[in-house]
Protein backbone atom coordinates (compact mmCIF):
# COMPACT_ATOMS: atom_id res chain seq x y z
CA UNK A 1 0.00 0.00 0.00
CA UNK A 2 2.67 2.39 0.97
CA UNK A 3 4.39 1.76 -2.32
CA UNK A 4 1.40 3.17 -4.09
CA UNK A 5 1.29 6.34 -2.12
CA UNK A 6 2.86 8.40 -4.83
CA UNK A 7 0.04 7.74 -7.22
CA UNK A 8 -1.71 10.93 -8.06
CA UNK A 9 -5.07 11.64 -9.52
CA UNK A 10 -7.06 14.70 -10.52
CA UNK A 11 -6.42 17.96 -8.83
CA UNK A 12 -5.11 16.62 -5.55
CA UNK A 13 -1.55 16.92 -6.41
CA UNK A 14 0.11 16.35 -3.04
CA UNK A 15 1.47 13.31 -1.35
CA UNK A 16 -1.39 11.03 -0.27
CA UNK A 17 0.82 9.19 2.09
CA UNK A 18 0.92 12.24 4.30
CA UNK A 19 -2.85 12.47 4.26
CA UNK A 20 -3.13 8.86 5.31
CA UNK A 21 -0.88 9.26 8.31
CA UNK A 22 -2.03 12.63 9.40
CA UNK A 23 -5.65 11.90 10.16
CA UNK A 24 -6.07 11.74 13.90
CA UNK A 25 -8.67 11.82 16.62
CA UNK A 26 -9.26 15.32 18.01
CA UNK A 27 -7.67 15.74 21.42
CA UNK A 28 -9.73 14.87 24.40
CA UNK A 29 -11.35 17.57 26.50
CA UNK A 30 -9.32 16.32 29.42
CA UNK A 31 -5.84 15.07 29.98
CA UNK A 32 -5.14 11.46 30.74
CA UNK A 33 -4.38 12.31 34.36
CA UNK A 34 -7.61 14.23 34.66
CA UNK A 35 -9.41 11.25 33.22
CA UNK A 36 -7.77 8.98 35.78
CA UNK A 37 -8.66 11.35 38.59
CA UNK A 38 -12.25 11.45 37.44
CA UNK A 39 -12.43 7.68 37.40
CA UNK A 40 -11.07 7.53 40.94
CA UNK A 41 -13.65 10.07 42.07
CA UNK A 42 -16.41 8.18 40.34
CA UNK A 43 -15.33 4.98 42.08
CA UNK A 44 -15.17 6.87 45.36
CA UNK A 45 -18.67 8.30 45.03
CA UNK A 46 -19.91 4.87 43.99
CA UNK A 47 -18.87 3.65 47.44
CA UNK A 48 -20.46 6.59 49.18
CA UNK A 49 -23.79 5.69 47.71
CA UNK A 50 -25.94 3.66 50.04
CA UNK A 51 -25.62 -0.03 49.45
CA UNK A 52 -27.73 -0.96 46.51
CA UNK A 53 -30.85 -2.65 47.73
CA UNK A 54 -31.50 -5.71 45.69
CA UNK A 55 -35.17 -6.42 45.78
CA UNK A 56 -35.75 -10.10 46.22
CA UNK A 57 -39.41 -9.74 45.44
CA UNK A 58 -40.37 -12.58 43.18
CA UNK A 59 -42.64 -12.01 40.22
CA UNK A 60 -45.62 -13.92 41.53
CA UNK A 61 -45.88 -11.89 44.72
CA UNK A 62 -49.64 -12.14 44.85
CA UNK A 63 -49.55 -15.88 44.55
CA UNK A 64 -47.14 -16.05 47.49
CA UNK A 65 -49.21 -13.62 49.52
CA UNK A 66 -52.33 -15.67 48.82
CA UNK A 67 -50.49 -18.88 49.65
CA UNK A 68 -49.23 -17.53 52.95
CA UNK A 69 -52.68 -16.29 53.89
CA UNK A 70 -54.09 -19.73 53.17
CA UNK A 71 -51.34 -21.35 55.22
CA UNK A 72 -51.92 -18.97 58.12
CA UNK A 73 -55.66 -19.64 57.96
CA UNK A 74 -55.24 -23.41 57.81
CA UNK A 75 -52.73 -23.48 60.67
CA UNK A 76 -54.83 -21.01 62.64
CA UNK A 77 -58.04 -22.98 62.18
CA UNK A 78 -56.25 -26.20 63.10
CA UNK A 79 -55.01 -24.55 66.28
CA UNK A 80 -58.48 -23.22 67.03
CA UNK A 81 -60.15 -26.56 66.24
CA UNK A 82 -57.59 -28.35 68.33
CA UNK A 83 -58.48 -26.35 71.42
CA UNK A 84 -61.41 -28.12 73.02
CA UNK A 85 -64.38 -26.58 74.74
CA UNK A 86 -64.12 -26.99 78.50
CA UNK A 87 -66.73 -26.56 81.19
CA UNK A 88 -66.07 -26.80 84.86
CA UNK A 89 -68.12 -26.64 88.02
CA UNK A 90 -67.06 -25.50 91.47
CA UNK A 91 -68.15 -26.65 94.90
CA UNK A 92 -71.96 -26.82 95.26
CA UNK A 93 -72.50 -25.88 91.65
CA UNK A 94 -74.16 -27.89 88.93
CA UNK A 95 -74.33 -27.20 85.26
CA UNK A 96 -76.45 -28.40 82.42
CA UNK A 97 -74.99 -28.12 78.97
CA UNK A 98 -76.19 -29.14 75.58
CA UNK A 99 -73.62 -30.68 73.26
CA UNK A 100 -73.58 -29.77 69.55
CA UNK A 101 -75.59 -32.87 68.59
CA UNK A 102 -78.35 -32.10 71.09
CA UNK A 103 -77.19 -34.54 73.75
CA UNK A 104 -77.29 -33.12 77.24
CA UNK A 105 -74.64 -33.40 79.89
CA UNK A 106 -75.27 -32.48 83.53
CA UNK A 107 -72.22 -31.70 85.53
CA UNK A 108 -72.28 -32.21 89.25
CA UNK A 109 -70.11 -30.14 91.61
CA UNK A 110 -66.32 -30.18 91.24
CA UNK A 111 -66.39 -31.68 87.80
CA UNK A 112 -65.23 -30.80 84.37
CA UNK A 113 -65.99 -31.87 80.85
CA UNK A 114 -64.25 -31.13 77.59
CA UNK A 115 -65.17 -31.83 74.02
CA UNK A 116 -63.52 -31.05 70.74
CA UNK A 117 -64.58 -28.28 68.39
CA UNK A 118 -65.07 -30.95 65.79
CA UNK A 119 -67.39 -32.90 68.12
CA UNK A 120 -69.88 -34.73 65.96
CA UNK A 121 -67.89 -34.40 62.73
CA UNK A 122 -66.53 -37.92 62.89
CA UNK A 123 -67.29 -39.13 66.36
CA UNK A 124 -68.95 -37.90 69.49
CA UNK A 125 -66.45 -37.97 72.24
CA UNK A 126 -66.27 -36.16 75.55
CA UNK A 127 -63.71 -36.30 78.27
CA UNK A 128 -64.61 -35.74 81.88
CA UNK A 129 -63.72 -35.96 85.51
CA UNK A 130 -65.96 -35.81 88.51
CA UNK A 131 -69.61 -36.70 88.09
CA UNK A 132 -71.70 -36.25 84.99
CA UNK A 133 -75.09 -37.44 83.89
CA UNK A 134 -75.59 -37.84 80.15
CA UNK A 135 -78.76 -37.91 78.10
CA UNK A 136 -77.48 -39.05 74.74
CA UNK A 137 -79.43 -38.33 71.59
CA UNK A 138 -79.34 -41.11 69.07
CA UNK A 139 -77.50 -40.00 66.01
CA UNK A 140 -74.50 -40.37 63.81
CA UNK A 141 -71.51 -42.01 65.43
CA UNK A 142 -71.17 -43.72 68.74
CA UNK A 143 -71.16 -41.55 71.80
CA UNK A 144 -68.15 -42.18 73.98
CA UNK A 145 -67.01 -40.83 77.31
CA UNK A 146 -63.46 -41.11 78.51
CA UNK A 147 -62.35 -40.09 81.91
CA UNK A 148 -59.01 -38.58 82.65
CA UNK A 149 -57.59 -42.06 83.21
CA UNK A 150 -58.84 -43.36 79.84
CA UNK A 151 -61.53 -45.61 81.26
CA UNK A 152 -64.03 -45.65 78.50
CA UNK A 153 -67.75 -45.68 78.41
CA UNK A 154 -69.18 -46.40 74.98
CA UNK A 155 -72.84 -45.75 74.71
CA UNK A 156 -75.52 -46.76 72.30
CA UNK A 157 -77.90 -43.93 72.94
CA UNK A 158 -79.26 -43.60 76.47
CA UNK A 159 -79.10 -41.96 79.85
CA UNK A 160 -76.38 -42.78 82.27
CA UNK A 161 -74.41 -41.34 85.11
CA UNK A 162 -70.66 -41.48 85.42
CA UNK A 163 -68.72 -40.84 88.60
CA UNK A 164 -64.98 -40.80 88.30
CA UNK A 165 -63.11 -39.15 91.11
CA UNK A 166 -59.68 -40.24 92.12
CA UNK A 167 -59.81 -43.99 92.20
CA UNK A 168 -63.58 -44.16 92.33
CA UNK A 169 -65.29 -45.14 89.13
CA UNK A 170 -68.96 -45.86 88.83
CA UNK A 171 -71.40 -45.97 85.94
CA UNK A 172 -75.13 -46.30 86.32
CA UNK A 173 -77.49 -46.80 83.44
CA UNK A 174 -80.94 -45.23 83.57
CA UNK A 175 -82.19 -45.72 80.02
CA UNK A 176 -81.14 -47.95 77.13
CA UNK A 177 -77.81 -49.69 77.39
CA UNK A 178 -74.26 -48.67 78.14
CA UNK A 179 -71.04 -50.48 77.43
CA UNK A 180 -68.25 -49.86 79.94
CA UNK A 181 -64.63 -50.64 79.23
CA UNK A 182 -61.71 -50.09 81.50
CA UNK A 183 -58.16 -51.02 80.72
CA UNK A 184 -57.28 -54.52 81.87
CA UNK A 185 -60.87 -55.72 82.13
CA UNK A 186 -63.53 -57.18 79.87
CA UNK A 187 -66.17 -54.73 78.68
CA UNK A 188 -69.44 -54.83 80.59
CA UNK A 189 -72.81 -53.99 79.10
CA UNK A 190 -75.34 -52.40 81.39
CA UNK A 191 -79.09 -52.35 80.91
CA UNK A 192 -81.55 -49.97 82.48
CA UNK A 193 -81.28 -50.06 86.25
CA UNK A 194 -77.86 -51.64 86.28
CA UNK A 195 -74.61 -50.19 87.40
CA UNK A 196 -70.99 -51.04 87.69
CA UNK A 197 -68.19 -49.92 89.97
CA UNK A 198 -64.50 -50.44 89.78
CA UNK A 199 -63.05 -52.44 92.61
CA UNK A 200 -59.41 -53.49 92.72
CA UNK A 201 -58.93 -52.90 89.01
CA UNK A 202 -62.00 -54.95 87.98
CA UNK A 203 -65.58 -54.03 87.19
CA UNK A 204 -68.16 -55.46 89.54
CA UNK A 205 -71.92 -55.07 89.60
CA UNK A 206 -73.20 -54.13 93.01
CA UNK A 207 -76.77 -54.75 94.11
CA UNK A 208 -78.38 -51.36 94.21
CA UNK A 209 -81.25 -50.54 96.55
CA UNK A 210 -84.27 -49.42 94.59
CA UNK A 211 -84.03 -45.74 95.53
CA UNK A 212 -80.45 -45.51 94.26
CA UNK A 213 -81.65 -46.29 90.81
CA UNK A 214 -83.68 -43.13 90.79
CA UNK A 215 -82.19 -40.40 88.67
CA UNK A 216 -79.86 -38.37 90.87
CA UNK A 217 -81.53 -35.43 92.55
CA UNK A 218 -78.85 -33.06 91.33
CA UNK A 219 -79.89 -33.91 87.79
CA UNK A 220 -83.64 -33.85 88.17
CA UNK A 221 -83.47 -31.02 90.68
CA UNK A 222 -86.06 -32.79 92.79
CA UNK A 223 -86.09 -35.37 95.52
CA UNK A 224 -88.35 -38.34 95.11
CA UNK A 225 -89.08 -40.33 98.21
CA UNK A 226 -91.38 -43.30 98.32
CA UNK A 227 -91.85 -44.70 101.84
CA UNK A 228 -88.25 -43.86 102.47
CA UNK A 229 -87.03 -44.02 106.06
CA UNK A 230 -86.16 -40.59 107.40
CA UNK A 231 -82.67 -41.80 108.09
CA UNK A 232 -82.19 -42.34 104.35
CA UNK A 233 -83.88 -39.03 103.54
CA UNK A 234 -81.55 -37.12 105.84
CA UNK A 235 -78.57 -39.05 104.50
CA UNK A 236 -79.40 -38.06 100.96
CA UNK A 237 -80.12 -34.44 101.83
CA UNK A 238 -76.99 -33.96 103.88
CA UNK A 239 -75.06 -35.51 101.07
CA UNK A 240 -76.70 -33.28 98.48
CA UNK A 241 -76.43 -30.02 100.38
CA UNK A 242 -73.12 -30.87 102.04
CA UNK A 243 -74.47 -30.13 105.47
CA UNK A 244 -74.68 -32.01 108.73
CA UNK A 245 -78.06 -33.15 110.09
CA UNK A 246 -78.47 -33.93 113.76
CA UNK A 247 -81.50 -35.59 115.30
CA UNK A 248 -82.81 -35.12 118.78
CA UNK A 249 -85.42 -37.54 120.19
CA UNK A 250 -86.45 -39.02 116.88
CA UNK A 251 -85.96 -42.56 115.65
CA UNK A 252 -85.56 -41.82 111.96
CA UNK A 253 -85.52 -45.47 110.92
CA UNK A 254 -89.13 -45.82 112.03
CA UNK A 255 -90.52 -42.76 110.23
CA UNK A 256 -91.15 -42.95 106.51
CA UNK A 257 -91.48 -40.14 104.06
CA UNK A 258 -93.22 -40.18 100.71
CA UNK A 259 -93.28 -37.28 98.29
CA UNK A 260 -91.44 -35.24 95.73
CA UNK A 261 -89.66 -32.08 96.79
CA UNK A 262 -88.10 -29.61 94.33
CA UNK A 263 -84.41 -29.23 95.09
CA UNK A 264 -84.58 -25.59 96.07
CA UNK A 265 -82.75 -24.16 99.02
CA UNK A 266 -82.03 -26.32 102.03
CA UNK A 267 -84.66 -24.56 104.13
CA UNK A 268 -87.30 -24.96 101.42
CA UNK A 269 -86.77 -28.69 101.42
CA UNK A 270 -86.51 -28.93 105.22
CA UNK A 271 -89.67 -26.86 105.64
CA UNK A 272 -91.56 -29.40 103.55
CA UNK A 273 -90.18 -32.36 105.50
CA UNK A 274 -90.58 -30.75 108.90
CA UNK A 275 -94.16 -29.70 108.29
CA UNK A 276 -95.25 -33.00 106.84
CA UNK A 277 -93.51 -35.07 109.51
CA UNK A 278 -94.49 -32.90 112.49
CA UNK A 279 -90.92 -31.86 113.21
CA UNK A 280 -89.06 -28.62 113.70
CA UNK A 281 -85.47 -27.79 113.00
CA UNK A 282 -82.88 -25.26 113.95
CA UNK A 283 -79.76 -24.25 112.11
CA UNK A 284 -76.44 -23.20 113.54
CA UNK A 285 -75.09 -19.77 112.84
CA UNK A 286 -73.46 -20.49 109.49
CA UNK A 287 -76.14 -22.96 108.32
CA UNK A 288 -73.86 -25.98 108.20
CA UNK A 289 -75.52 -28.00 110.95
CA UNK A 290 -79.26 -28.56 111.18
CA UNK A 291 -80.92 -30.15 114.17
CA UNK A 292 -84.32 -31.84 113.94
CA UNK A 293 -86.56 -32.52 116.89
CA UNK A 294 -90.21 -33.06 117.59
CA UNK A 295 -92.35 -30.03 117.74
CA UNK A 296 -94.31 -27.70 115.60
CA UNK B 1 -4.03 11.31 43.73
CA UNK B 2 -7.43 10.49 45.07
CA UNK B 3 -7.59 7.04 46.56
CA UNK B 4 -11.04 5.59 46.52
CA UNK B 5 -12.53 4.11 49.65
CA UNK B 6 -14.03 0.69 49.71
CA UNK B 7 -12.75 -2.82 49.55
CA UNK B 8 -9.76 -3.20 47.31
CA UNK B 9 -6.13 -4.08 47.62
CA UNK B 10 -3.14 -2.01 46.58
CA UNK B 11 -2.42 -4.69 43.99
CA UNK B 12 -5.80 -4.17 42.45
CA UNK B 13 -5.29 -0.44 42.23
CA UNK B 14 -1.87 -0.70 40.60
CA UNK B 15 -3.18 -3.37 38.22
CA UNK B 16 -6.01 -1.02 37.32
CA UNK B 17 -3.62 1.89 36.82
CA UNK B 18 -1.54 -0.28 34.49
CA UNK B 19 -4.54 -1.20 32.39
CA UNK B 20 -5.61 2.44 32.29
CA UNK B 21 -2.19 3.66 31.18
CA UNK B 22 -1.97 1.08 28.50
CA UNK B 23 -5.43 1.31 26.98
CA UNK B 24 -6.80 4.74 27.79
CA UNK B 25 -5.94 6.30 24.45
CA UNK B 26 -6.95 3.26 22.46
CA UNK B 27 -10.33 3.02 24.08
CA UNK B 28 -10.89 6.74 23.68
CA UNK B 29 -10.08 6.40 20.00
CA UNK B 30 -12.25 3.34 19.68
CA UNK B 31 -15.16 5.22 21.23
CA UNK B 32 -14.50 8.06 18.87
CA UNK B 33 -14.38 5.69 15.88
CA UNK B 34 -17.75 4.46 16.92
CA UNK B 35 -19.38 7.75 17.86
CA UNK B 36 -17.51 10.51 16.12
CA UNK B 37 -17.99 12.65 19.21
CA UNK B 38 -14.99 13.68 21.33
CA UNK B 39 -16.92 14.58 24.46
CA UNK B 40 -19.06 11.50 24.32
CA UNK B 41 -15.89 9.46 23.81
CA UNK B 42 -14.43 10.93 26.98
CA UNK B 43 -17.53 9.88 28.89
CA UNK B 44 -17.49 6.44 27.35
CA UNK B 45 -13.85 5.88 28.35
CA UNK B 46 -14.75 7.00 31.84
CA UNK B 47 -17.67 4.61 32.09
CA UNK B 48 -15.72 1.75 30.54
CA UNK B 49 -12.96 1.94 33.14
CA UNK B 50 -15.43 2.34 36.01
CA UNK B 51 -17.21 -0.79 34.83
CA UNK B 52 -13.89 -2.60 34.62
CA UNK B 53 -13.12 -1.54 38.20
CA UNK B 54 -16.48 -2.84 39.38
CA UNK B 55 -15.75 -6.25 37.89
CA UNK B 56 -12.06 -6.30 38.86
CA UNK B 57 -12.42 -9.45 40.93
CA UNK B 58 -13.81 -11.41 38.00
CA UNK B 59 -11.48 -10.25 35.27
CA UNK B 60 -8.96 -12.54 33.72
CA UNK B 61 -5.78 -10.71 32.67
CA UNK B 62 -5.68 -12.41 29.29
CA UNK B 63 -9.15 -11.18 28.40
CA UNK B 64 -9.03 -7.70 29.89
CA UNK B 65 -8.03 -6.09 26.59
CA UNK B 66 -10.93 -7.40 24.56
CA UNK B 67 -13.19 -6.92 27.58
CA UNK B 68 -12.46 -3.18 27.52
CA UNK B 69 -13.39 -2.99 23.85
CA UNK B 70 -16.51 -5.03 24.46
CA UNK B 71 -17.59 -2.80 27.35
CA UNK B 72 -16.93 0.36 25.36
CA UNK B 73 -18.75 -1.06 22.33
CA UNK B 74 -21.77 -1.95 24.42
CA UNK B 75 -21.89 1.45 26.08
CA UNK B 76 -21.90 3.02 22.64
CA UNK B 77 -24.60 0.64 21.47
CA UNK B 78 -26.84 1.46 24.42
CA UNK B 79 -26.16 5.14 24.17
CA UNK B 80 -25.89 6.08 20.63
CA UNK B 81 -26.87 3.45 18.15
CA UNK B 82 -29.79 5.34 16.67
CA UNK B 83 -27.73 8.32 15.58
CA UNK B 84 -25.77 8.66 12.41
CA UNK B 85 -22.08 9.04 13.14
CA UNK B 86 -20.53 12.28 11.98
CA UNK B 87 -16.78 12.53 11.87
CA UNK B 88 -14.66 15.48 12.60
CA UNK B 89 -11.21 14.18 12.01
CA UNK B 90 -8.45 16.63 12.16
CA UNK B 91 -6.30 16.48 9.20
CA UNK B 92 -3.04 17.56 10.69
CA UNK B 93 -1.60 17.77 7.22
CA UNK B 94 -3.66 20.92 6.95
CA UNK B 95 -1.70 22.84 9.52
CA UNK B 96 1.55 21.40 8.28
CA UNK B 97 0.71 22.58 4.84
CA UNK B 98 -0.26 26.08 5.96
CA UNK B 99 2.99 26.49 7.79
CA UNK B 100 5.07 24.89 5.07
CA UNK B 101 3.54 26.57 2.09
CA UNK B 102 2.09 29.93 1.31
CA UNK B 103 -0.12 28.67 -1.45
CA UNK B 104 -3.76 29.64 -0.98
CA UNK B 105 -4.59 27.04 -3.54
CA UNK B 106 -3.12 24.27 -1.46
CA UNK B 107 -5.08 25.45 1.53
CA UNK B 108 -8.29 25.18 -0.37
CA UNK B 109 -7.33 21.79 -1.68
CA UNK B 110 -6.60 20.60 1.88
CA UNK B 111 -9.96 21.78 3.09
CA UNK B 112 -11.62 20.00 0.23
CA UNK B 113 -9.74 16.83 1.04
CA UNK B 114 -10.61 17.14 4.70
CA UNK B 115 -14.34 17.33 3.96
CA UNK B 116 -14.07 14.55 1.42
CA UNK B 117 -12.21 12.28 3.82
CA UNK B 118 -14.82 12.74 6.49
CA UNK B 119 -17.67 12.05 4.10
CA UNK B 120 -16.01 8.87 2.95
CA UNK B 121 -15.35 7.71 6.51
CA UNK B 122 -18.98 8.26 7.34
CA UNK B 123 -19.95 6.11 4.38
CA UNK B 124 -17.90 3.13 5.47
CA UNK B 125 -19.97 0.65 7.50
CA UNK B 126 -19.16 0.78 11.24
CA UNK B 127 -17.35 -2.57 11.44
CA UNK B 128 -14.80 -1.93 8.68
CA UNK B 129 -14.48 1.70 9.72
CA UNK B 130 -13.41 0.82 13.27
CA UNK B 131 -10.89 -1.66 12.00
CA UNK B 132 -9.55 0.76 9.43
CA UNK B 133 -9.18 3.57 11.96
CA UNK B 134 -7.66 1.32 14.60
CA UNK B 135 -5.11 0.31 12.07
CA UNK B 136 -4.41 3.78 10.68
CA UNK B 137 -4.69 5.97 13.75
CA UNK B 138 -3.67 3.67 16.58
CA UNK B 139 -1.19 1.87 14.36
CA UNK B 140 -2.32 -1.51 15.56
CA UNK B 141 -1.46 -4.68 13.67
CA UNK B 142 -4.21 -6.93 12.34
CA UNK B 143 -3.32 -9.48 15.03
CA UNK B 144 -3.66 -6.86 17.69
CA UNK B 145 -6.99 -5.57 16.37
CA UNK B 146 -8.27 -9.13 16.10
CA UNK B 147 -7.43 -9.88 19.72
CA UNK B 148 -8.87 -6.60 21.00
CA UNK B 149 -12.16 -6.97 19.19
CA UNK B 150 -12.32 -10.69 19.81
CA UNK B 151 -12.41 -11.41 16.10
CA UNK B 152 -10.28 -13.58 13.84
CA UNK B 153 -7.44 -12.08 11.82
CA UNK B 154 -9.27 -13.17 8.68
CA UNK B 155 -12.26 -11.08 9.68
CA UNK B 156 -10.03 -8.08 10.28
CA UNK B 157 -8.44 -8.50 6.86
CA UNK B 158 -11.85 -8.70 5.28
CA UNK B 159 -13.03 -5.53 6.98
CA UNK B 160 -9.85 -3.71 6.08
CA UNK B 161 -10.20 -4.57 2.43
CA UNK B 162 -13.85 -3.50 2.55
CA UNK B 163 -12.88 -0.10 3.97
CA UNK B 164 -10.03 0.30 1.51
CA UNK B 165 -12.26 -0.61 -1.40
CA UNK B 166 -14.60 2.24 -0.49
CA UNK B 167 -11.66 4.64 -0.28
CA UNK B 168 -10.42 3.49 -3.60
CA UNK B 169 -13.80 3.96 -5.15
CA UNK B 170 -14.30 7.44 -3.69
CA UNK B 171 -10.86 8.82 -4.14
CA UNK B 172 -9.99 6.77 -7.15
CA UNK B 173 -6.70 5.78 -5.66
CA UNK B 174 -5.34 3.57 -2.95
CA UNK B 175 -4.64 4.93 0.48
Amino acid sequence: MKGNSNTTKGNSGFDHKSVEFNISVPPSGRSKDEAWEMIMQAIESEHEKPARIVEMRPKNTWMLVAASIVIVMVVGSLLILNKPYRFETQQAQTMELTLPDGSVAHLNANSWITYSRVYGWFKRQVKMDGEAYFKVKSGKGKFAVTDSRKQQVVVTGTEFNVITRGNAFEVKCFEGSVKVKISGSKPVTLQKGEGVVKSKGALIRPEYPANELEKPAWVTQEFRFNSTPLSKVFEQLSDFYKIEIKIEGIEPETRYFTGTIPAGTVTDVFDVIALSMGLKYTANIDSTVFTFRYGI
Amino acid sequence: MTLPKGNYTQDELSWFRGIFDQYYENIRHFAYFKTGDVHLSDDIVQETFIKLWDMRGKVNDSTVKSLLYTIAGNIVKNHYKHLKVVYNFQVSAKSEMTTNTSSADENIRMEQLDGQLQRVLAEIPPGPREVFLMSRIDGLTYDEIASRLGLSVKAIEKRMSEALAIFRKKFGYKV
